[in-house]
């Protein structure tokens, strides 16, 4: 991987050449640390998933329907507004 | 009055010795002498309205916690005030809901003065990271507070209120607390609900306290632990007892090979004062290994960029935070995000995009997971020999603003000794032991899962053989009060 293009566009983040050119350089920096973990011996024995949360089952509870009154406070916070609508461009050009 | 320990100070109110509002004036008049210059807070709520609050708990002074003034990092959702997360793309947001640690605060009494700064998302070591303003470390105005909860260390360490919550992923709230001469801990993964937390890495998050010391902290863990089943990853594991249990060590581990590189003087010799005061206390002190730590940094920094990268998907200017217009919505998605996110948050964003992409997934994300285990073995192996684990909570004492800021990867390495414990979801504090150049440093204490009680009594220990702690001098305050 030479340069940051293709992440950029997975991650949806437009940044300047002049940002792309300084994130690229610090980003393969970091990268190029982190293949130390080469030499770490593993196995496929090691069951990744299985650790990564706490030793206790995930507890989940019911589905249930529970009364929700803030409407008005979530619509508050919307960046545009069209009547009672939240407002967006649209997905293709017009 | 501001010196009391939070117990005298909640007795006080419920004996009427003095009234919540008495308590609040003598913190507001810190606040407005020092807050000028530490920039602690980002939002603070009006006075008059505290004051109401202060009145009301007059009245109703049942809680555990009445009349307290505490403080909230950032990314703690509390109705009423914003959630910025010190980003720009969250500028203005005001959730519609508390979060749980919030509500148990509020339920017993706390008084929530404001929301602290913090590096965005929590990205950072150093509280530098922030969009909005520079937080200054109450013991020297030219260092850093640490980070990412340097904000509510500062607020802490400075007096300004006895308590405050952090959030900590690799080191958060011990790193921080260490820098600025406050007790930080970190509970054990799934002991504190994280709902409404803002999250930035799910498998490592968890919310904790900061305060001046041992016992406050304490009382605090017992206000905010336990199930809750908006967070299905919250134990359900009763709240921590307060008061606790007396559980003291009797064997306490140490792995001198961490020590070798890269660690001040300063700091190995704080570390070694620590071990001869358990020692002199009659406890075990034995030497331990955990081979794979030295791994941490890479592990950490590929795992929590991955989920971070996934979390902060969220944040795209359709429904909250600030919008940057586009032509289009995907348009729009990617200005908001390269306006209103900062550079530390692009990168991590990168690093975890790079780690999950297709073709490098194997190499880097699945790797660190599996690395992970082998960490999470380590400990669990040290533990069959040993109750608790001693180490220095920084390889280094706090730095020069802007000292580190254009180097990712000397930033990261501050949270050498703290990620590992992220890692392994175990409870950890922080406690300050002792002033090397006039700046903190602290101790860090690393227990088995569910077992923060026997950390607690650990430290009431070192605290006891430590004295007072030296509060800051804040020559500002001296001059202005003398004059």
């Amino acid at each position: 991987m030479k340069n940051l293009n293709n992440l950029l566009s997975l991650a949806s983040l437009k940044v300047s050449e002049e940002e792309e050119e300084k994130l690229a350089q610090e980003v393969f920096k970091i990268i190029k640390y982190f293949d130390e973990l080469k030499e770490v011996e593993d196995s496929s024995l090691i069951n990744p998933s299985s650790l990564n949360f706490h030793p206790q089952e995930l507890i989940l509870r019911e589905d249930r329907e529970l009364p929700f009154t803030d409407r008005e406070e979530i619509m508050r916070n919307f960046p545009e507004l069209e009547g009672e609508y939240l407002k967006s461009p649209p997905i293709e050009k017009e | 009055m501001a010196m009391l320990s939070i117990r005298d100070m909640v007795k006080g109110i419920k004996e009427r010795q003095f009234t919540p509002l008495e308590i609040l004036d003598k913190y507001w008049a810190r606040i407005e002498k020092v807050e000028d210059k530490i920039k602690a807070f980002i939002s603070l709520k009006p006075y008059q309205e505290l004051k109401k609050e202060a009145l009301f708990l007059e009245k109703n002074p049942e809680g555990r916690m009445t009349g307290v003034p505490i403080a909230l990092k950032d990314n703690i959702n509390v109705r009423g005030f914003m959630t910025t997360c010190s980003s720009k793309v969250l500028q203005n947001y005001k959730p519609p809901f508390d979060a749980t640690v919030a509500e148990l605060l509020k339920k017993e009494g706390a008084l929530i003065l404001g929301k602290t700064n913090m590096d965005e998302f929590a990205f950072g070591s150093s509280t530098e990271n922030s969009a909005y303003q520079i937080t200054r470390n109450p013991y020297d105005l030219s260092c850093v507070p640490g980070g990412s909860s340097g904000g509510s260390a500062a607020v802490v360490a400075s007096g300004m209120a006895p308590l405050a919550l952090g959030s900590d992923t690799g080191g958060s709230i011990r790193q921080p607390s260490a820098f600025c001469g406050a007790v930080g801990f970190k509970p054990t993964y799934g002991r504190v609900s994280r709902y409404g937390l803002v999250a930035f890495a799910s498998s490592l998050d968890q919310i904790g306290p900061l305060a001046k010391n041992v016992e406050d902290i304490w009382l605090a863990l017992s206000v905010i632990s336990g199930r809750d089943e908006k967070d299905p990853t919250s134990s359900s594991n009763p709240p921590i007892n307060y008061p606790g249990k007396n559980w003291q060590p009797s064997v306490v581990g140490f792995c001198p090979d961490l020590l070798e590189e890269g660690v001040d003087e300063n700091i190995k010799d704080s570390f070694y004062e620590a071990i001869s005061i358990y020692k002199g206390l009659g406890v075990t002190v034995k030497e331990v290994h955990l081979p794979h730590i030295k791994y941490g940094l890479s592990i950490y920094y590929l795992l929590a960029s991955s989920e971070a990268s996934s979390n902060l998907a969220r944040f795209d200017g359709l429904r909250y935070g600030q919008r940057v217009k586009g032509e289009t919505y995907n348009e729009m998605i990617e200005n908001t995000r390269g306006i209103g996110l900062g550079r530390e948050a692009k990168r991590r964003i990168l690093l975890g995009t790079f780690a999950l992409s297709s073709g490098y997934y194997d190499a880097y994300y699945l790797k660190a997971l599996k690395a992970r285990a082998l960490i999470r073995e380590d400990f669990r192996q040290v533990f069959t020999e040993v109750d608790l684990i001693l180490m220095p909570t920084t390889p280094s004492q706090p730095f020069k603003i802007g000292a580190k800021a254009d180097d990712p990867l000397q930033m990261y390495k501050a949270d050498l000794f703290t990620i590992p414990v992220n890692l392994a979801g175990l409870p950890a504090v922080s406690i300050p032991l002792s002033l090397k150049n006039d700046l903190p440093v602290g101790i860090q204490l690393i227990g088995r899962h569910f077992e923060e009680e026997q950390i607690l009594n650990a430290a009431l220990m070192l605290e006891q053989e430590r004295g007072e702690f030296p509060p800051p001098k804040l020559p500002f305050l001296c001059r202005s009060e003398t004059s």
